[in-house]
């Protein structure tokens, strides 16, 4: 079906508008526009042009109503969203299905009328928003499907930006759905400060254990920088030890924190360094908790 | 652009800019609408409407997002007597919001109510995230919730 090309531009303001009825049309318009800008719940389009923090683009195409882009599905062993999803519908799944990690992320990333509108696509293509989910998601090891034309590929969350924040893919590719791995992690933490539009510390821990040993740790922190911040060193040193830890384990671990946040480049203020230490004791604590 | 959409059970065509916000065509170009002064992002939540069966802040959706949608406001529900348990609630609790933010709270309210009925403490609060303001408490909406259900579930099952 061809897309409906909805609208005309009234003024130099105005962009136009393109409704496409199926990604197929989004494609055929991303190459006859390719400076359009997509769309989908749109929650931050409005609030950057009020405040002046960004100008009409020459041309929208919004996906917010593509059913293919609306899909969550579910297997056994991941979660498939597709990028113009409302985070309500993700989170209509429910506690036995979504893990807690991810389910706080969702709940505490905006208030329910906006998570009506916003989507998950939409949050890990905003580089003001989008740290806001992605150390979750990436700890959980989620991959996200680009597609350009009949062509698509799978990448890690974490390569799909570099270490500047510039994004890896191609102009012309689009973020079609996020695979969110299910697998069962034992322990799990996720902490956000500040409100919903403030620019505060996201953090966030997970761990396996067996039989009093854990056997493997994440942890992330971020504060909407452009990257995420994660010590492989402590996750390492720290996978096989017996729980409880003993205190040269946790003197361990926060010796490979501070080493972390004493690099230059790290976006961390004092008191979120503060906070950040004080969540790594918590989940520490989290993983001795019914440890024998 | 022309947007066509159904508004508190009319259908409404409308030719406005692709990017004026709902709130602003429901106060200006419809006059449907008494809302307080909304932040325009999102923020305050008194520009709540009731869009495609959810809540949702009119100031965040632009025109172009409207084509083919159904909409309710606070006003609309309440006359086509959607609200008729949650204002039976209210009434018995003596729970009166005040006038900027009983609008939004009746759309947050019956969202919950009809979702599951007996929201829990956590959907709750959450619920009342975007409103601060000190008209109204935890505990009164709380209750006015239950008892809103309690009316919803003797409708329509019986006693």
């Amino acid at each position: 079906m061809a897309p409906r090309d909805s609208v005309s531009a009234t003024s130099p303001t105005t962009p136009r508008v393109f409704i496409p009825d199926n990604l197929q049309g989004v494609f055929n318009l991303f190459r006859r526009h390719p400076n359009a800008e997509v769309v989908g719940g749109g929650t931050f389009l409005l609030p950057r042009l009020r405040l002046g923090e960004a100008t009409p683009p020459p041309a929208l195409i919004s996906i917010g109503h593509i059913e293919e882009l609306r899909r969550v599905t579910r297997s056994d062993r991941h979660l498939d969203v597709g990028a113009a999803a409302p985070l309500s519908k993700v989170l209509s799944l429910g506690v036995h299905i979504l893990p807690p990690a991810i389910r706080d992320a969702l709940m505490d990333l905006a208030p329910a009328p906006v998570r009506s509108l916003a989507t998950l696509g939409g949050n890990l293509g905003n580089p003001r928003a989008r740290m806001t989910l992605f150390p979750v998601l990436a700890l959980f090891g989620a991959r996200v499907e680009l597609r350009r034309g009949g062509v698509s590929r799978w990448v890690t969350l974490q390569n799909l930006y570099d270490r500047n924040g510039d994004k890896t893919f191609d102009d012309g590719e689009l973020i079609t759905r996020v695979r969110i791995p299910l697998s069962d992690w034992d322990k799990q933490l996720h902490y956000r400060d500040g409100s919903w539009r403030d620019r505060g510390l996201v953090f966030c821990g997970m761990a396996r254990l067996q039989k009093n040993i854990l056997t493997e740790l994440r942890v992330a922190a971020a504060n909407h920088g452009v990257s995420m911040y994660r010590s492989r060193e402590m996750e390492a040193d720290l996978a096989g030890r017996k729980l409880p830890l003993s205190s040269r384990d946790r003197n361990l671990a926060m010796d490979h924190l501070d080493n972390l946040m004493s690099d230059n480049g790290n976006p961390f203020d004092m008191i979120h360094v503060h906070k950040i230490r004080g969540l790594v004791l918590r989940l520490l604590d989290l993983l001795d908790e019914g440890a024998s | 652009m022309i947007v066509t959409f159904i508004l508190d059970g009319t259908s409404h065509r409308i030719d406005t800019h692709s990017l004026t916000p709902l709130s602003r065509i429901l106060k200006d170009d419809l006059d449907v609408a008494e809302f307080a002064e909304p932040c325009g992002s999102g923020q305050c939540g008194f520009c709540l409407v009731w869009y495609n069966e959810e809540p949702v802040n009119a100031c965040l959706v632009p025109a172009f997002r409207l084509r083919g949608t159904e909409i309710y406001t606070a006003g609309g529900l309440q006359k086509l007597g959607h609200l008729h348990d949650i204002e039976q609630a209210l009434a018995d609790t003596g729970f009166a919001p005040c006038a900027s933010c009983r609008d939004p709270l009746l759309i947050l309210m019956y969202s919950l109510v009809l979702k599951d009925g007996d929201a829990t403490a956590a959907e709750v609060l959450d619920a009342l995230r975007p409103l601060t303001c000190e008209c109204h408490d935890f505990t009164t909406l709380r209750d006015t919730l239950h008892l809103a259900a309690l009316y919803r579930r003797r409708r329509i099952h019986g006693a």
